[in-house]
């Protein structure tokens, strides 16, 4: 049996890995005929060269299809394991978003420590594309949750919250007048969709949650 | 050997001896006869003896001689200067001493030949073993000289209790192979387990120590070893002390100890000599490296095949970057630089000396910058394999282990991720709990434990800590588990 | 002289049941005093099972009738690791294909005889056990108290649950059992029930009940939590991989009881052996 074992491992060894297009993070737009999903890819050439942000977006009618729509311009697999940031318009987060926390939690690749936030006056795609710099909107929202200027609501808290009442609350982020990403309060749902936008220090992070 | 009778007709004798050794150069037959007419012959084998002791001791006697006859035992007892003569009568023994660089005396009148002890073939000095170095401690190490390696056993034993048993091995080589144990110290069964293994052994030569041991070790195919080695008489003492058994082969400078537990493979010469603070942390780097050796390449390829998840995004974008362009997979890769680091190795252990260093060294940084400039393997993997490389060599005793269960477990990871790895390891310490050494569990210590000798198993105690005055590997106290 | 089932060989093995139990179990608020309270029954009988095992020995129907009963855990624990495996790591490769690896594992540990899996699983429970706490430890910050529930109406559904899987293995090798270790038995089942109670604690205040619900493997997701600053953030296989070792040891001792009638012993060798 041990014989047979060895030459079955050896057999296995060629497991190959396909190449991986790491998305970092994810946006999530109304269309008129359904949703525009955009995620931004990193690249990254060589050891010496610093990972550069590339766009992909796909429209579609519902998460599966939106996931399977960028997949398709890939020539690798599309990787969600190190998505940290999930940017929703307000539009789209008008809807209910329940299903759309219960698709990503169920879904193996997606973290559950993803962050969610609403994006204010315009396009959640513009505001991911605002800055060239790979994470540094989930940076910046982690500091934020800890210094308590926005909600700390990964997308499991999110989703216990709004399972339990409906009730939860994400953070806000806009686009200031200098094109620059800002921290822009805090969107309250009421019945998984958007209710209203509290400014400023109004509801701090992780004591809220 | 055929019956041979001796006559006692000393040229009959002589013409005997040369038929027996006819067409062996090294043969000398002196004869030696006093003024007063008594006559002898000495025989011995060129280089194998000390000439001055023949001279002195055994021909200028004779040839001094003022008597006119004398019995072999008149011989022995008061002609020959020396320390060790002896009448023999038994010829399988007269022949076993005489090839062994005794020289035997023939006297006229008599069929009985003396035994003369003149050993004398040059050895080499004692110096400290090239692979069991120490940064302090006796720089003492065991030479191919069978008495002399006794000897250095003895001088750090000075009790009456220490037993060497000689056994002859080899239906040619007629190898003396000595058990050493310290009696009541030793369990006996350990003794007559030993005794019985090698007594049973139906071999024709025996030219190193590894004859022996690939014979009598327990779980002859495992790579783990259950018999302990040694160059370092220092070390033999300190096992005979914890109440195992040493055996010393006749022309091989590595002594066997049994039995061996997978404890004594993070254990090293230093360790005792040092600190024990130090050495307490250095052996359980020892035991990290070699977890290291063996799971590196396998969770790397586990990790970049099946679960990118886990490795920080930074590190993950760095790593697919030198995989682009690499045309093996990485499982393949990484068993290629393995082959390759062991090729290296190989080589600059059978080239000599300095050229031997430079080669590995040279050929390392080399082959690794330009396999990595040549998109022949990534950096990465390169970094990995030379991590897995040098941990390797922290546990020398555990180098074919690691050797194999670094290629088995790169196969489990490659094929089922870190899964893969966890169900090998799994497997791995199975047989590991299913082995032992001379009947004591080899994981012990471990499995089962054994609350009183924890002393000096995978941590040491101080030395004010420290008993000898037990057997610590006693089936009895196995209590506990 | 005959190697002995030492006592906390024989709790390390027991405790491998429950501990195994933690990767697949569903946790919602009662979970941790279900696993609590089937971990007490199962103990109490489990000690009741070790006591008349010895007496059990020899007759050879019953143990036919034990080794039959065994397919029933055994498939089970070999269908849900592979099961977990398809889903979690490997989406293409086929469910029989794992299924074979893992009974060949188990196979090949087996081989080793009943003894040996209790030999093996005492580092094997403490690492797992290890790495449970260590778990534990590193999601303690995000822990949420309020997601603590009392024991409510679904305890008596979900305790039930838990003891259809974990009381038939349990039961089986208690009865096999080679000496009367009814004390090592209920002591390693109280142990691995608690470190199953708590887990699954840390699941709910960690995820939240209605969280835990939604996944299939609750416990494995919440350890994905457990981040090292960069390093092992979504580790969950971190945390699976020991509590699939003591589901191999769990299925390894299930097969030394199904090949019971089959052998001579237990796998208890003997220390002299006779070549010796």
């Amino acid at each position: 049996m041990r014989r047979l074992l060895i030459p079955l491992l050896l057999a296995l060894l060629c497991g190959c890995a396909r190449e991986v297009s790491p998305v970092s993070a994810l946006a999530l737009d109304r269309t008129e005929s359904g949703y525009r999903m955009t995620a931004e890819v990193v690249r990254q050439d060589s050891m010496d060269d610093p990972a550069a942000p590339a766009y992909l977006s796909a429209t579609g009618r519902d998460l599966p299809e939106l996931i399977r729509g960028i997949e398709n311009l890939l020539p690798g697999e599309l990787y969600l394991s190190h998505a940290q940031v999930l940017l929703i318009s307000e539009e789209v987060a008008q809807d209910s978003i329940l299903a759309l926390a219960d698709y990503l939690c169920r879904d193996p690749d997606v973290r559950l420590s993803l962050r969610v936030a609403v994006v204010r006056d315009g396009a959640a795609d513009a505001l991911m594309r605002a800055d060239d710099e790979v994470f540094a909107l989930s940076e910046m929202l982690d500091r934020a949750a800890d210094a308590g200027t926005l909600p700390d609501m990964p997308l499991y808290r999110a989703a216990e919250v709004l399972h339990a009442d409906g009730t939860a609350i994400l953070p806000a982020l806009r686009l200031d007048e200098f094109g620059q990403t800002a921290p822009a309060g805090t969107a309250v749902f009421a019945n998984a969709r958007l209710s209203c936008f509290l400014d400023g220090g109004e509801i701090g992070g992780r004591a809220y949650a | 050997m055929d019956t041979i009778t001796f006559s006692t007709d000393l040229e009959s004798n002589i013409r005997l001896m040369q038929s027996i050794f006819k067409g062996d150069n090294t043969l000398v037959v002196r004869r030696a006869q006093s003024p007063r007419g008594l006559r002898c012959a000495v025989f011995f084998f060129d280089g194998m003896v000390n000439a001055l002791a023949i001279n002195q001791s055994v021909i200028r006697p004779i040839v001094c001689s003022d008597r006119k006859r004398l019995t072999a035992d008149e011989l022995a007892q008061t002609l020959l200067q020396v320390n060790d003569s002896r009448v023999e009568t038994d010829a399988g023994k007269l022949f076993a001493s005489f090839l062994y660089g005794d020289t035997v005396v023939f006297t006229e009148g008599d069929a009985r030949p003396v035994v003369v002890n003149t050993k004398g073939f040059s050895m080499r000095s004692t110096a400290e073993p090239e692979n069991e170095r120490v940064l302090s401690g006796p720089r003492e190490g065991f030479t191919e000289c069978f008495m002399p390696n006794l000897a250095l056993i003895r001088r750090r034993l000075n009790d009456k209790r220490l037993k060497f048993t000689f056994l002859r091995i080899g239906s040619r080589t007629n190898t003396v192979v000595c058990l050493c144990y310290l009696d009541g110290v030793c369990d006996a069964r350990l003794v007559e387990h030993l005794r019985g293994k090698l007594e049973s052994l139906g071999i024709d030569s025996v030219l190193d120590s590894n004859y022996l041991a690939e014979r009598i070790r327990d779980h002859r195919l495992s790579p783990f070893p259950t018999l302990g080695t040694t160059e370092r008489p220092d070390v033999v003492a300190a096992r005979l002390l914890e109440g195992r058994c040493a055996v010393v082969a006749d022309g091989s400078p590595v002594v066997l100890t049994a039995p061996f537990l997978l404890q004594e493979c993070f254990q090293s010469n230093d360790d005792y000599y040092i600190s024990f603070l130090h050495a307490n942390l250095t052996r359980a780097l020892r035991l990290l490296g070699f977890l290291c050796t063996i799971t590196f390449p396998a969770v790397y390829a586990a990790l970049m095949l099946y679960h990118r998840e886990l490795v920080p995004a930074r590190l993950l974008f760095a790593v697919s970057a030198a995989q682009r362009g690499v045309p093996l997979p990485i499982g393949w890769e990484t068993l290629l630089l393995l082959f390759v680091l062991e090729a290296l190795k190989e080589a600059g252990a059978r080239t000599p000396g300095a050229v031997g260093q430079t080669m590995s060294i040279v050929g390392g940084l080399v082959l690794g910058q330009a396999a990595v400039s040549a998109r022949f393997a990534a950096a990465p993997t390169v970094i990995v394999v030379a991590i897995a490389g040098v941990t390797g060599l922290m546990a020398p005793k555990l180098q074919t282990a690691s050797l194999y269960l670094r290629f088995l477990l790169l196969a489990a990871g490659a094929a089922y991720g870190l899964y893969g790895v966890g169900l090998g390891l799994a497997l791995v310490l199975f047989g590991l709990c299913r082995m032992h050494s001379c009947s004591v569990p080899y994981l012990l210590n471990l499995v089962p434990r054994i609350q009183a000798e924890q002393e000096d198993a995978w941590l040491r105690a101080p030395w004010f800590f420290m008993r000898y005055d037990r057997f610590p590997v006693k089936r009895d106290r196995q209590k506990g588990g | 002289m005959h190697e002995r089932l030492f006592p906390r060989w024989g709790a390390a093995l027991f405790a491998l049941l429950p501990l195994s139990e933690i990767l697949y179990l569903p946790v919602d608020g009662q979970t941790m005093y279900a696993a609590a309270l089937a971990g007490l029954l199962c103990a109490l009988l489990c000690a009741a099972g070790a006591r008349i095992a010895p007496t059990l020995r020899g007759y050879r129907v019953p143990g036919w009738i034990l080794a039959l009963f065994t397919l029933w855990p055994l498939t089970r624990s070999l269908a849900r690791m592979a099961l977990f495996l398809q889903r979690t790591a490997f989406p293409s490769r086929p469910l029989w294909g794992l299924v074979l690896l893992l009974t060949v594992c188990s196979l090949l540990a087996a081989s080793s005889g009943l003894n040996r899996c209790a030999m093996w699983a005492l580092p094997v429970a403490w690492v797992a056990g290890g790495i449970l706490l260590l778990s534990g430890i590193l999601t303690l910050r995000d822990l949420q108290p309020t997601h603590w529930q009392p024991p409510g109406g679904t305890l008596a559904a979900q305790t039930r649950d838990i003891l259809s899987t974990l009381l038939p293995a349990a039961l089986t090798l208690s009865l096999a059992l080679p000496a009367r270790l009814s004390g090592a038995a209920a002591r390693g089942l109280a142990a691995g029930s608690a470190l199953l109670a708590l887990i699954s604690l840390r699941a709910v205040l960690l995820l939240g009940p209605h969280t835990a619900a939604l996944l299939p493997y609750p416990n494995f997701s919440a350890a994905g939590l457990a981040a090292i600053g960069d390093f092992a953030r979504h580790g969950e296989v971190f945390f699976a991989v020991p509590l699939l070792l003591c589901e191999l040891g769990r299925t390894a001792a299930l097969c030394c009881v199904l090949l019971l009638p089959m052998t001579s012993s237990y796998g208890v060798f003997h220390l002299w052996k006779k070549d010796a």
